[in-house]
């Protein structure tokens, strides 16, 4: 099954400062966004038609440095997957460059910013101003299968973690996966920030009531630190990514059950 | 201006995120726990020190009281709160729908934080009138229409040559 090729959104309002008082209240594009498997962080990134490269700010590439991202000279490279409206993934784009650049001057600054390459260069962009909102068209390449509603849905990052797999990219896919387990938690556990085996174990055997799937959980967590932290000799093979997929969709169809 | 979003971070994570970029595009300067390295402080203490650099303290409430800080009852919301009027800092309320358009399981459970968010609620639209929104976009554009408001009313309080 697949998902529709059109996603809408609402445009952004923005009021100019007192400085402008004659300047128009615009309207511009953003979307909700995931970078990499590792960061699950929803972040809104403006869309800038006239951009030639992506751009994200300093601060968050120096995050994302410490997540496994690449990095060539000044310029990022990042997986982006887009999300609708809902938060629900949408559009795996790919891997998408990205210049770093700092905003002088200004406290803050948006964080992401896509423009053409490897990105606006996939997709059509239909502007309806008098709705306030837009629709991205992409290929349907790029669609994210649609989950279906007989199964107990998984998180986001379980689902990015199949089609990285599928892909190839065992351990950006094995990463991604122990996101969707910590997702998954029971929410009396949130607010631990811990993500190590033994925490993860003891967590999941006691709200399964199986230990065996505590021993799971550890073998995921092993599984991902040796894809995120392991030598180039390390990292998982292909069978142990499938498997450790299949493993996290156990766990996790237990958690559910026992919630 | 600087901006501080007062708000529980969870379950408002998508408003608050249009909210900084419409702050951001309309030229102010979006404060919010979000942006808050790591620090020796405790994350109140850090909150209340960035809410003290702020020129406006803009409440975005929910259907959720948050979290509050170790030993204490009252969550981080409404302690920045308190903290903003102590100081003097102008405040502007934005209280959400009841029909507002968010995930179904996002409300307190815990009986005792319903009653305290209701409370909070009841002070928030005794002292301040306030506005209601059920989306993001929504309360992005009141917020900013607010800002506005504001603006043009301190611009009018500055006396004539008092800039030169």
């Amino acid at each position: 099954m697949t998902s529709s090729r059109a996603s809408t959104y609402d445009l952004v309002p923005a009021v100019p400062p007192l400085w402008g008082r004659f300047a128009p209240t615009f309207y511009f594009p953003a979307i909700p966004v995931r970078l990499g498997p590792e960061w699950s962080q929803v972040v809104y990134a403006r869309i800038d038609v006239g951009l030639p490269i992506s751009q994200m700010d300093t601060s968050l590439s120096h995050h994302l440095m410490t997540t496994g991202f690449a990095s060539y000279g000044a310029t990022r490279a990042a997986n982006v997957t887009v999300l609708r409206a809902d938060h629900s993934p949408w559009l795996m784009v790919g891997t998408v460059p990205f210049e770093v650049v700092q905003h002088f001057g200004e406290h803050r600054s948006h964080p992401v910013t896509l423009g053409f390459e490897s990105f606006l260069a996939y997709l059509r962009i239909t502007f309806n101003f008098p709705k306030r909102s837009f629709t991205i068209t992409a290929p349907q390449r790029l669609i994210l299968p649609l989950r279906s509603e007989s199964q107990v849905p998984m998180p986001d990052s379980v689902l990015e973690a199949e089609r990285l797999i599928a892909a190839g990219s065992y351990s950006s896919g094995v990463a991604s996966l122990l996101t969707g387990l910590m997702e998954a938690l029971p929410s009396s556990s949130f607010g631990v920030s811990s993500s190590s085996a033994s925490y993860l174990s003891s967590i999941v055997a006691s709200s399964t009531g199986d230990p065996a799937l505590g021993d799971l959980a550890t073998r995921i967590a092993d599984l991902r630190n040796r894809a995120v932290h392991g030598g180039e000799g390390e990292q998982p093979s292909e069978a142990e990514a499938r498997t450790a997929l299949k493993a996290t969709k156990k766990v996790i169809n237990a958690l559910r059950r026992s919630a | 201006m600087r901006v501080f979003i007062s708000s529980t971070v969870r379950n408002l994570a998508s408003y608050r995120e249009i909210l900084r970029l419409a702050l951001e595009e309309s030229g102010h300067t979006f404060l919010g726990m979000e942006h808050f390295a790591a620090q020796p402080s405790p994350p109140l203490d850090v909150c209340l020190a960035e809410l003290d650099t702020a020129d406006v303290y803009i409440g975005v409430i929910g259907d959720n009281y948050g979290s509050s800080p170790p030993g204490e009852e009252r969550s981080y919301t409404e302690f920045e709160y308190h903290h903003a009027r102590a100081h003097g800092t102008d405040c502007l309320v934005f209280i959400m729908r009841d029909d507002a358009l968010i995930g179904l399981d996002t409300h307190d459970h815990d009986q005792h934080r319903r009653e305290l968010l209701s409370q909070f609620r009841e002070t928030l639209m005794q002292n301040h009138t306030v506005d209601r929104f059920s989306s993001p976009h929504e309360v992005a554009w009141e917020v900013l229409a607010a800002l506005r408001r504001l603006e043009m009313r301190r611009s009018e309080a500055v006396p004539d040559g008092a800039n030169t």
